[in-house]
């Protein structure tokens, strides 16, 4: 992910997050919608430094507490994480190949739900732990297959 | 947009504990977030839905009208067809009602308003059993209220916009709601659980061993609390549960509106203080057995079931011992069969239901 000059990128992310809510909110369509948020997270963390990265997290995720009252400030925290460790993550997982690419969305749209899970079941708002065996592992592939999309189409635009 | 860059700058030892100084600094602005209080954290969210998502959530009021255009043209003549039949048989029913009603000195029947709204469910982790409503605070939805189908309960409202509102149906972990059994026998507090074969339905605990549910059996709201009036139809008993501590027991309620059936709902108006004394049972075509007796018990003085108050002055009772009849009248009664009237408290002279009706001033017909 590194084709295209900053502002290039810049729209790619600012593309990704108002598709999440004017397709999801917007247009009711909800969850037939991939996660467009956490993708466009994961994304701008793979170039960006880990602070800045984690801040866009509480960023993302104040927006999305906007819309779902319930995870306001839990969805905040679990992506302020996610960001850093996506940033980080580039040491571990180095390479731009399709497969690394979505490898790296379905495992860190698994992580998000994994630890939204974790942070909402504090207060009992977390819901059955068997969303995370059955709803979350088709969302992350989901989320990775609409990640890779958008990346290919942005390549090809760039 | 400096820190959107290709490569690492300032990379190393040094950046790299730099960014995990500030990665630690957003992670304790989030976390205080998290524990703010619900109030600031509300008013946070409204404040997002306003400002920054306020055209995305203006489009949602359009997106539930063009998904109202693609319903099923079919469906919506069937459901127009079986309102007009009801609406037809029970004019004549409302008439009478009213004239009743005037008789007797009572106000008009407080009726209830609702908001018909678009309704689109969450799923996944943290949003499983929330609703985005597309009517608001403007379209006269108030705050807590329920939420309903045509078949029964869905939910209620859980936070309010100027446009829209986030409700929560039956099966998220916050709902909760006081019930009863039609026949009034059993009152309990239903909560969401996960059934015998793992299926999402209601718990109603803690119900007393001396009452026993059957099957089946139809579950109501009992009003209780006044968040939800009495007597919107929830569910159906679907078999007991495990005993808790051997002094209680728990029963499963399957309720009647399923997940898939909360696209289209209804908002109750605004709660008030008059709703908890109200029944909405007669709604869905339900006859609560036990609506007088807890009438009666949840507001001391027996008053009509739908609360209305009388506006008329306090009529006289009528004596305890009624006057000596005159000779004349004496007769009469001996050859007209004995009247029971259905309303002593009403002033007036008894009348025969058998008897001809014979305007003032004419004289009564014979037989031939």
């Amino acid at each position: 992910m590194t084709e295209g000059t900053r502002w290039q990128f810049v729209g790619l992310i600012a593309g990704l997050v108002i598709l999440h809510f004017v397709l999801r909110v917007g247009l009711g369509l909800g969850f037939y919608v991939p996660d467009l948020l956490t993708v466009a997270l994961l994304l701008a963390a793979r170039r960006m430094r880990a602070g800045a990265a984690a801040g866009l997290g509480v960023l993302f995720g104040v927006l999305d507490g906007g819309v779902n009252p319930f995870t306001m400030g839990a969805s905040a925290l679990v992506l302020a994480v996610l960001g850093y460790l996506a940033s980080r993550s580039r040491e571990v997982l180095a390479g731009d190949s399709p497969v690394l690419l979505v490898t790296f969305l379905a495992l860190g749209k698994y992580l998000f739900d994994l630890f939204l899970w974790g942070v909402l079941s504090s207060r009992a708002l977390a819901g059955p732990a068997s969303v995370l065996f059955t709803l979350s592992p088709l969302a992350a592939l989901y989320a990775a297959a609409a990640g890779l999309a958008a990346v290919t189409v942005y390549r090809a635009l760039v | 947009m400096s820190t959107f860059r290709p490569y690492l700058k300032g990379a190393g030892e040094r950046g790299r504990k730099r960014d995990l100084g500030i990665a630690a600094g957003f992670t304790v602005l989030a976390l205080l977030l998290f524990n703010l209080p619900d109030t600031y954290r509300t008013g946070l969210a409204t404040g997002v839905r306003n400002t920054a998502l306020f055209p995305v959530i203006a489009m949602q009021g359009g997106a539930a009208d063009r998904a109202g255009r693609f319903g099923n043209a079919g469906e919506l003549r069937a459901e127009r067809d079986s309102l007009a039949a009801f609406l037809v048989g029970q004019a004549n029913l409302a008439q009478e009602n009213r004239e009743l009603r005037a008789l007797m000195g009572f106000r008009e029947r407080l009726g209830y308003s609702f908001v018909a709204a678009e309704a689109s469910r969450g799923r996944g982790v943290g949003a499983t059993g929330t609703l985005q409503l597309s009517a608001g605070r403007r379209e006269g939805v108030g705050t807590a209220a329920a939420i309903v189908t045509a078949e029964g309960l869905v939910g209620s409202v859980w936070r309010l916009g100027d446009r829209s509102a986030v409700g929560i149906d039956w099966t998220h972990p916050e709902f909760g709601l006081s019930v009863m059994t039609q026949d009034g026998e059993t009152y309990g507090i239903a909560k969401p659980t996960n059934g015998p074969q793992g299926e999402r339905m209601l718990a109603l605990t803690p119900v007393a061993f001396h009452t026993q549910p059957p099957n089946g059996s139809l579950i109501v709201t009992s009003g209780d609390g006044g968040l939800y009036p009495r007597g919107i139809p929830v569910g159906r008993v679907a078999g007991a549960g495990r005993a808790e501590g051997g002094w209680q027991r728990v029963y499963y309620i399957r309720p009647l509106v399923s997940p898939a059936q909360m696209g289209h709902v209804l908002i109750l108006g605004a709660p008030t203080k008059a709703l908890t004394d109200q029944d909405l049972a007669a709604a869905w075509g339900v006859t609560l057995s036990a609506a007088e007796r807890d009438s009666a018990r949840a507001t001391g003085p027996a008053v009509s079931p739908d609360a209305a108050t009388p506006t008329a002055p306090a009529r006289p009772q009528p004596r305890a011992t009624a006057p000596r009849p005159r000779p004349q009248q004496q007769q009469q009664r001996q050859r007209r069969p004995a009247i029971v009237d259905p309303t002593p408290e009403l002033p007036g002279r008894v009348v025969d239901p058998n008897a001809p009706r014979v305007p003032p001033g004419l004289p009564a017909p014979t037989n031939p």
